[in-house]
């Protein structure tokens, strides 16, 4: 690839931030159950207590009876307004069956122009972009798998694989962020190797082709909803979305389901910071996956974590090697894993 | 655009213009909506959803092909002359709820939720149409804008600038589409601008003070308004209204977001024990 996307710097505007567009109401909410409820409880002014002048309805149905130790995370979280407690659970059970229509077939052999290692450098590129667009991390993973389920379908030429990880972010941006940036913008982080109809075409292109379908299931998603309900804290958190991370540019992984990735990558580093026992009962309801559904999984995860850095590879390790990401990256990897 | 015949002009939105069209090759009526190039729908299928049929995307314009429907909830209201059977009240009131329910539990909430955008059919279907203020939402939810749902149908927290809003936002529209389908068409809270319509939802509600709603004091755009006392009841705001009605519409109009009802409990509620099985079946 000429004009490859390594050597195209995506501009650095500002330091790293652990969730990006980093005011304090949005990183606020962003903490995991057990140390957020305090911070929820002064920053967030729709946090309430519940005062009902109309008196209780009596409910006709009776709840759905959770396992034995498992603690029901929803009813905890029932005042917490962001947590939307009544749908939560159907949310995430939608998500589990949504996931199938998803899922990715591997697409390498029949793209006689792409290699692996490309996708591995592309995706390591809109890391970048990420970063210094300061997207939600939900928007990299939706424009990850907007690029995979565009690659199932189209044979390309390696010179537009850029111009299609771009164009995958700028459709992911007007997905989930606020303030999405502007077209330009998308240009610029291209080195203007493409225009602005280029840029525009492919967007009909890719909306055309994967049906305007973008409300995917991310396992970054799952993760945060495994991690919430488990009470997992921040800095283990970070280190499984370290985990989490690094499995985007992995073409190996491409064909797994994102809920069983999310709770292999929490199970591997639940093993890795020797965290005992590695899963339970919570656990295993919340994400439905029992430890030996995962065992493969975690094994090719702690497989891929294992690998020593490479310079071109090299944005994700760095992004968390920074203190705002408790420098995750520099968790040692122990060579056999307690499972 | 061959595959459809335009035949008549529907509306003019404020995002773009719909059209009556017939799909040539099935015969089917449908709807044409062409809008700014900056949308993007989520699928939802469901019978009281709008049907998305198509998408026509060209570099200079999007068309969205819908299904068709007779026509909206406002343009119902003016046919009735001040006079609607209340089974249709309760019927349209559940399908509204029930389309509600679908997509809330599906991570979206609509934001835009009025008369003008709620579709009926002859045959007495409700659906849920214009999704162009609706956007996904995550768990736990972020900050969205502050600038959503037409003023009539704003809930208070919004009204005071809250941008950490839940399904609960979508829930007050709908308390105020209650009162306004059993009035045969009367809006319950026609403010003029932010302030008016704060004063007449506290009216008619009372004053919600820091007790019965915690936090409110703190929102972004937040005024002291005087300690209104409730000189109206429900019963004299929705006469025809029965009293299990009454106690429905006062659970949804209720300022305090995180007290507000949901609509899966909404649907179980008293009101609807007699609804009709082949509305509660569809």
């Amino acid at each position: 690839m000429c004009r490859s996307v390594t050597h195209c710097q995506a501009p650095r505007k500002q330091h790293l931030s652990q969730e990006s567009k980093g005011s304090m109401d949005d990183s606020a909410l962003y903490i995991t159950a057990s140390e957020g409820r305090s911070v929820l409880r002064t920053h967030s002014p729709l946090q309430a207590k519940v005062v009902m002048k109309v008196p209780l309805l009596e409910k006709t149905e009776t709840k759905e009876e959770l396992p034995k130790g498992v603690e029901d995370f929803d009813l905890e979280m029932k005042e917490d307004p962001t947590a939307v407690a009544d749908y939560a659970n159907h949310i995430f059970k939608y998500y589990r069956e949504r996931e199938k229509k998803f899922v990715i077939e591997k697409y390498i052999e029949r793209q006689p122009d792409v290699m692996r290692s490309m996708r591995a450098i592309l995706v390591d590129w809109m890391v970048e972009v990420q970063e210094s667009f300061e997207l939600n991390h939900e928007t990299l993973y939706l424009a990850v798998k907007i690029l995979d389920l565009y690659l199932t379908r189209v044979i390309i030429k390696r010179d537009t694989l850029q111009l299609i990880g771009s164009t995958a972010l700028f459709i992911a941006c007007k997905f989930d962020e606020r303030t999405p940036p502007y077209v330009d913008d998308f240009l610029y982080i291209c080195d203007d190797a493409y225009n602005r109809k280029e840029l525009l075409a492919m967007e009909i292109k890719i909306l055309k082709e994967i049906d305007f379908d973008l409300g995917v299931p991310l396992s970054y998603r799952f993760l945060r909803r495994y991690a919430r309900c488990a009470k997992v804290d921040m800095e283990d958190l970070t280190f499984t979305r370290y985990i989490l991370e690094m499995s985007l540019m992995d073409y190996d992984l491409i064909d797994c389901s994102d809920s069983a990735l999310a709770a292999a990558a929490l199970l591997l580093s639940r093993c890795i910071k020797g965290e005992e026992p590695s899963w339970n009962p919570t656990l295993e309801y919340y994400s439905g996956y029992k430890m030996e559904d995962i065992y493969h999984l975690t094994q090719t995860l702690h497989n891929m974590i294992s690998q020593p850095p490479r310079e071109h590879l090299s944005t994700i390790r760095s992004k968390y090697s920074h203190k705002v990401f408790y420098e995750v990256a520099k968790i040692p990897i122990p060579e056999k894993l307690p499972l | 655009m061959q595959k459809y015949e335009k035949l008549e002009k529907i509306g003019e939105g404020t995002y773009g213009t719909v059209f009556k069209a017939k799909n040539r090759e099935t015969q089917e009526i449908v709807a044409l909506k062409r809008v700014r190039l900056d949308d993007d729908d989520e699928e939802l299928k469901h019978k009281n959803i709008v049907r998305l049929h198509d998408v026509l995307h060209s570099d200079k314009k999007l068309t969205l092909v819908f299904e068709h429907c007779d026509q909206d909830l406002k343009k119902y209201f003016d046919s009735l002359n001040g006079e609607i059977d209340p089974d249709i009240v309760k019927s349209f009131m559940f399908q509204l709820l029930r389309g509600l329910e679908f997509c809330h539990s599906r991570n979206v909430l609509h934001r835009d939720l009025k008369p003008q955008n709620l579709l009926i059919n002859k045959n007495g279907e409700l659906k849920l149409a214009d999704f162009g203020l609706a956007r996904a939402f995550g768990i736990p939810v972020r900050c969205y804008s502050a600038e959503v749902v037409t003023l009539w149908y704003r809930p208070p927290d919004v009204l005071f600038g809250a941008k950490l809003y839940n399904t609960s936002i979508d829930m007050w529209s709908a308390g105020c589409i209650f009162a306004e389908l059993a009035n045969a068409g009367r809006p319950l809270f026609p403010g003029s601008d932010v302030d008016d319509q704060v004063k007449r939802i506290f009216k008619l509600l009372g004053t919600p003070t820091e007790d019965t709603w915690m936090g409110m004091t703190s929102l972004p755009d937040y005024k002291t308004f005087p300690l209104y006392q409730p000189t109206m009841t429900l019963a004299q705001v929705c006469p025809k209204l029965s009293s299990k009605g009454r106690d429905l519409l006062q659970r949804l109009l209720i300022c305090n977001p995180s007290a507000r009802m949901n609509a899966e409990d909404a649907m179980a509620h008293s009101y609807f024990a007699d609804l009709s099985p082949s509305i509660r079946n569809v």
